[in-house]
């Protein structure tokens, strides 16, 4: 079957980003900046971009999507990050949670998520990470007893993003206590203003705050918002962080720095060295685009492709840093001030090669499939 | 993607499982170096991408045949009616020499297969290219071998007679084709050393266990596949995207990249079994780096698609890339 959308949807759909993109920040209503995923948080934006199908876009229209293909919905999210556009508010429930639910949520949860998500009012924060469990996500101990009509939460996160902003959170929790430690987890939605959540929040090396821990105590969650079959999470987590790496954003959170790399060779005409280098990091950026293009492909086809997705997200933050290391070659690098480019590009970049699969977990599942296979 | 990939793979394993003695007179008697040139115009018809699985597949046994130049070669005189049964090869030049009256002189070096080959198709920019019989009395040819053991030899042409190839694509049309078919046979050489190391290291006991049980060993087997998905990527957007400006210099620039990566780390895997002359990892990492930086170096590909990009400036740079909706 051929599930690829014409090129003529996809230049349209650019077009679309690039007009809005620029009167945003045209006046002033954003400022562009590397990360802007994950750090640039405008509910207001995320709003008007749902208003225009640019969220949910993969979404059946009965739940407020677009059905458009994951290909088309790769047009949008490239050049919003191109743009370095505020997007965080909406990114991870869109990327994430709607697919997720949609995949595997009953109707009930559905009709009362999805919409929300496509509609830009519910915001997402991820529940995964633990302080015993980082790499190792299947020793989460956050634990869900069953209790009357629900479930009943206790537990502590970190490391979560937006949870100061989040309507919501995904959470990924234990209902029971198995032989295999990937056996009794189960996914689970809950309210972000329910009773016994308290949220507190980290502050990163740049001074910013944008991750959190949060602490559940006792926190009741109706039994309709489990994700799927209870004690059968992991399954359904492996295929969610498909959506999660697989995305351009594991290439361009430091593009705003590329961006000034390509006007300094420009500048520096005679500097063959600094062509070179900018040729090699084009070269990588058109493959990297090409590897996105053949996961959001296989996502349309109905697959979740774990491995290429763990591929790409590990060139993709390599190229990521190697982007910001370039611009050392330039005495554009001499621009530490803290909120120059290099310099937030640079704060925000331990960051990269971590988040969402830290690099070296990323390459042992790459070569756990090379044993496999 | 070749259609008929599946069935060109197989038989290229065939033939080179089967050990003949004259294996390239059992491709040409096949046809395969003709893939990609059209029948009407003495060609075996299929695509270019037919002819990139052909090479790759050859290049992933290390076996060392002249089907890159001949291929191109043929594909040129394919143009110009001029196609017969011999073996030609091919050399591009950065200047035009001088041909006055049809004749011409000059020393060329690094002209692959020149002892083997009956004709030489000669490329330069700005003209037409030009076609020397190598056994004219007036041809010299001396015996040079690269790093793989491949002829590379210094030809002198001495007033020798020449034919002006009318009809036959510009230098710029056969130096992007030669760069993509040496993209394709550097992927499969780099394939075929990954392909080496794996069952090496799934073989090879160390400790007690295989060596891939080893964290840091199968770690440096992933960054190989890493490496491939990323060369196979560049291939296949230089083989679908015409569209494309630039492609094949990225396709070019990865293969390279991996090459060098994946030779290094092949031979770590390897151990000292990897440098012996009986172990035939050497006939794939030898050809990686000769293959890598022929007809132009990677640093040079890059330094022109940098040139290009800095030109274009970052709005140039991804309405390009981002050009075919992917
Ligand atoms: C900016 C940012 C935002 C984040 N947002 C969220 C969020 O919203 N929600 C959420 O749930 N989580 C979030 N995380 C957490 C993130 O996913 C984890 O940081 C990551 O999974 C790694 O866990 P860890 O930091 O505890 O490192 P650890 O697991 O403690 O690992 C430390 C180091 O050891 C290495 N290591 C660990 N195990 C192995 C192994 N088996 N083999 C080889 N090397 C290994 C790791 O690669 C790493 O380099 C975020 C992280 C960052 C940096």
């Amino acid at each position: 079957m051929d599930h690829s959308p014409g090129t003529d949807s996809c230049a349209e759909l650019r077009a679309q980003v690039r007009e809005l993109t620029a009167e945003w920040r045209d006046t002033g209503r954003y400022v562009p900046r590397s990360d802007s995923w994950l750090r640039s948080f405008d509910l207001e934006f995320s709003k008007e971009l749902a208003a225009r199908g640019l969220v949910a876009m993969t979404y059946p229209k009965e739940f407020g999507g677009a059905e458009r293909t994951n290909v088309e919905r790769l047009a949008v999210t490239e050049e919003l990050l191109r743009a370095g556009a505020p997007v965080a508010a909406h990114w991870i429930g869109d990327r994430q949670i709607g697919p997720a639910v949609l995949r595997h949520g009953t109707r009930e949860l559905r009709e009362e998520i999805v919409p929300r998500i496509a509609s830009g009012e519910a915001v997402f924060c991820l529940g995964m990470s633990e302080p015993e469990a980082g790499s190792d996500l299947a020793s989460v101990r956050t634990k869900a007893e069953r209790v009357e009509g629900g479930w009943l939460i206790n537990g502590h996160k970190i490391w979560t993003t937006q949870a100061h902003h989040a309507t919501h959170a995904y959470l990924l929790a234990r209902t029971s206590r198995e032989e295999r430690k990937h056996d009794g987890l189960s996914e689970f939605i809950l309210d972000m203003d329910a009773e016994g959540v308290q949220v507190t929040p980290i502050v990163d090396l740049a001074g910013e705050h944008h991750f959190n821990e949060v602490r559940f105590e006792n926190v009741f969650v109706p039994a309709h918002r489990v994700i799927g079959e209870v004690g059968k999470g992991w399954k359904q987590v492996v295929e969610q962080l498909s959506f999660e790496r697989g995305g351009a954003e594991r290439s361009l959170s430091s593009y705003p720095v590329f961006v000034e790399l390509i006007a300094e060779a420009a500048r520096q005409r005679d500097d063959r060295e600094l062509h070179a280098l900018l040729g090699s990091l084009v070269a990588r950026l058109a493959v990297l685009r090409r590897l996105c293009f053949e996961v959001a492909s296989a996502m349309d086809a109905g697959q979740a492709p774990v491995q290429q997705a763990a591929a790409l997200k590990y060139l993709g933050n390599a190229f990521e840093h190697d982007v910001i290391e370039a611009l050392r070659r330039t005495d554009l690098c001499q621009d530490l001030a803290f909120d120059s480019t290099f310099g937030q590009a640079l704060l925000a970049s331990p960051a990269f090669s971590l988040r969402g699969g830290a690099a070296e977990v990323l390459l042992s599942l790459i070569a756990r499939q090379e044993a496999r296979s | 993607m070749s259609r008929f990939a599946d069935e060109l793979r197989s038989l290229v394993d065939d033939l080179a499982a089967s050990g003949r003695p004259d294996l390239w007179g059992s491709l040409c008697d096949l046809g395969l170096p003709r893939v990609g040139i059209e029948e009407e115009r003495g060609g075996s018809g299929g695509s270019l991408d037919d002819l990139l699985v052909v090479v790759e597949s050859l290049a992933g046994h290390g076996i060392g045949v002249p089907v890159v130049e001949a291929s191109t070669a043929d594909w040129v005189l394919s143009h110009a009616r001029r196609l017969d049964g011999e073996l030609t090869t091919v050399l591009l030049l950065d200047r035009a020499p001088g041909t006055a009256s049809g004749v011409i002189t000059a020393e060329l070096t690094a002209v692959p297969w020149a002892r083997d080959a009956a004709r030489l198709v000669l490329c330069a920019p700005g003209a037409a290219p030009l076609l020397v019989d190598l056994r004219h009395p007036s041809v010299t040819v001396r015996d040079v071998d690269n790093i793989a053991g491949e002829p590379r030899d210094t030809v002198t042409l001495t007033d020798t007679p020449v034919i002006v190839l009318d009809g036959a694509p510009s230098h710029e049309v056969v130096r992007e084709r030669l760069a993509l078919v040496w993209s394709a046979a550097v992927l499969g050489a780099a394939r075929g050393a990954y392909r080496l190391t794996k069952t090496y290291v799934s073989e090879r006991e160390q400790f007690g266990a295989p060596l891939l049980k080893i964290p840091a060993v199968s770690g440096n087997l992933a960054r190989i596949r890493v490496q491939l998905v990323q060369a196979d990527a560049a291939l296949a957007l230089a083989s679908e995207a015409a569209t494309l400006s630039g492609a094949v210099e990225i396709a070019r620039i990865t293969t390279a990249a991996a090459a060098t990566e994946i030779a290094q780390i092949a031979h770590q895997l390897h151990g000292a079994m990897g440098i012996t002359d009986e172990y035939p990892l050497h006939r794939l990492t030898r050809r990686l780096w000769s293959w890598r930086d022929a007809v132009a170096s990677e640093r040079r590909w890059a330094e022109s698609l940098g040139r290009r990009a800095a030109e274009a400036g970052e709005s140039g740079v991804w309405t390009r890339i981002t050009a075919t909706g992917r």
